[in-house]
């Protein structure tokens, strides 16, 4: 697999995560819960397929911004960091507040982040990662703090009739603020990688360009997530994962036996079963929450980046491999070294956990 | 020794009504797809790639042996 690089020492510079913030909505959705609605699974087969137990769904007020918000309000509590010395904000997400204008945009007035230039990228599941290599290179070109987002509701365009999608997804977002700091430290590396080859495995056929919203596509449930082909997107998770983890492990001279925790996007539980597998991880070294949270889209990984660091599952000097794979398909891996700093801003509690009232 | 047809023919029975042949076009639902192909590596010590996971090797009991005989001569 070949995979660009990017390793801010060979620049002779550095990028380091100042703090990290995650927020998760208070509704708790259980798999009884999704059978109450409709689902045509049981609870056994709900936890076969994906290992969810149960998942949060964003409040009807609630939308992608006001997740994103509250997550950036985290990070910038844990950081110290006022929201004027921002000088930009990347949120990834598939499931903006309108398909125009970008969810960045309001999360930037809900911050009060003044003029800095706002944006979303669309990554899908690997949405934190193409944030975070946006921020590292714009630190490395001279912003001095930038707030990596990735934010979803993806219980919105959730189907729960349909046996391949309905247990699989929660809403969430995480973050993560990115300033320069010493070569050598924070973000080691990272890479990422698309093959639009998969573009139609995981999609949401109507609402776009291609097929408009209509009375027809509502009928036809087509404005929900739909998954072609389940088999060949659980293959093709693991192989995004463990290459994108291999490819930029070998870049550094490295093997999986250098990293102390293994931070993965969370697409079901036996996914990361077969990751852990394919990569010899033992499983103690793999950071798993797919069970309580389901999967967040892009920002299944910030959020479980958030519970490693928060809970000193990874600590000061922890080597911490974040990896993702997601419709596209695009996948991306990221090394991280944790600091002094990080970690202690990790023990920081939040203040302001709630999003505010959008306005 | 076990033939990829017994081993195919095993994991299948314990989850779908086995076809009357074994040239008989297999329609399996997607935990079964994935059950059978990580059962089959975990037996036969191979991995199943992505793009593998086609008609032409997954689409019968045949071509599922074929299949595996091709990736463990590997």
């Amino acid at each position: 697999m070949s995979l660009r690089v990017l390793q801010p020492a060979a620049l002779g510079k550095g990028v380091r995560l100042a703090a990290t913030g995650a927020y998760l909505p208070a509704r708790v959705v259980t798999n009884p819960d999704l059978i109450a609605l409709g689902a045509p699974l049981s609870d056994e087969e709900m936890l076969r397929l994906c290992g969810v137990r149960e998942r949060r769904w964003a409040a009807v007020e609630e939308a992608t911004s006001d997740l994103a918000t509250a997550a950036c309000r985290i990070a910038l509590d844990r950081a110290q960091c006022g929201p004027e010395l921002i000088d930009r904000l990347v949120v990834a997400t598939v499931s903006p507040d309108h398909s125009s204008p970008s969810a960045a945009c309001i999360t930037q007035r809900a911050l009060g982040l003044q003029a800095a230039p706002a944006f979303d990228v669309t990554a899908s599941c690997s949405g934190f990662l193409y944030a975070l290599d946006a921020a590292a290179r714009a630190v490395l070109t001279g912003d001095r703090k930038v707030l990596a987002c990735a934010a979803d509701v993806r219980s919105r365009f959730l189907d729960v009739r349909d046996r391949a999608t309905c247990a699989l997804f929660g809403d969430g977002a995480g973050a993560a603020l990115i300033e320069p700091g010493p070569a050598g430290q924070g973000l080691l590396a990272i890479g990422l990688l698309a093959d639009g080859a998969g573009a139609r495995s995981v999609y949401v056929p109507a609402g776009g360009s291609r097929e408009p919203a209509s009375e027809a596509s509502v009928r036809d449930r087509r404005h929900f997530i739909r998954m072609e082909e389940g088999p060949q997107v659980y293959l093709a998770a693991v192989e995004g994962m463990a290459g994108t983890a291999e490819a930029l492990l070998s870049a550094l001279s490295m093997t999986i036996d250098d990293i102390d925790l293994v931070v993965p996007h969370q697409p079901n539980l036996r996914i990361l079963e077969r990751l852990a597998r394919v990569l010899r991880l033992p499983r103690e070294r793999l950071l798993v929450n797919v069970e309580r949270i389901g999967n967040a889209s892009g920002a299944t990984c910030a959020i479980a980046l958030d519970e490693a660091l928060t809970s000193g599952r990874a600590g000061k000097g922890s080597r911490v491999l974040l990896l993702a794979a997601g419709a596209g398909y695009t996948a991306g891996a990221a090394l991280l070294l944790i600091d002094d700093a990080l970690a202690m801003a990790s023990t920081r509690p939040p203040s302001g956990t709630r999003p505010r009232t959008p306005t | 020794m076990e033939t990829p047809e017994l081993a195919i023919r095993a994991v299948l029975a314990d989850h779908v009504e086995l076809p009357a042949h074994d040239d008989a076009e297999l329609h399996l639902p997607s935990l079964v797809v994935i059950v059978l192909a990580e059962e089959l590596e975990r037996r036969f010590g191979f991995l199943v790639a992505a793009r593998e996971l086609s008609p032409g090797n997954f689409g019968s009991i045949e071509r599922l042996a074929a299949f595996v005989k091709r990736k463990a001569a590997r």
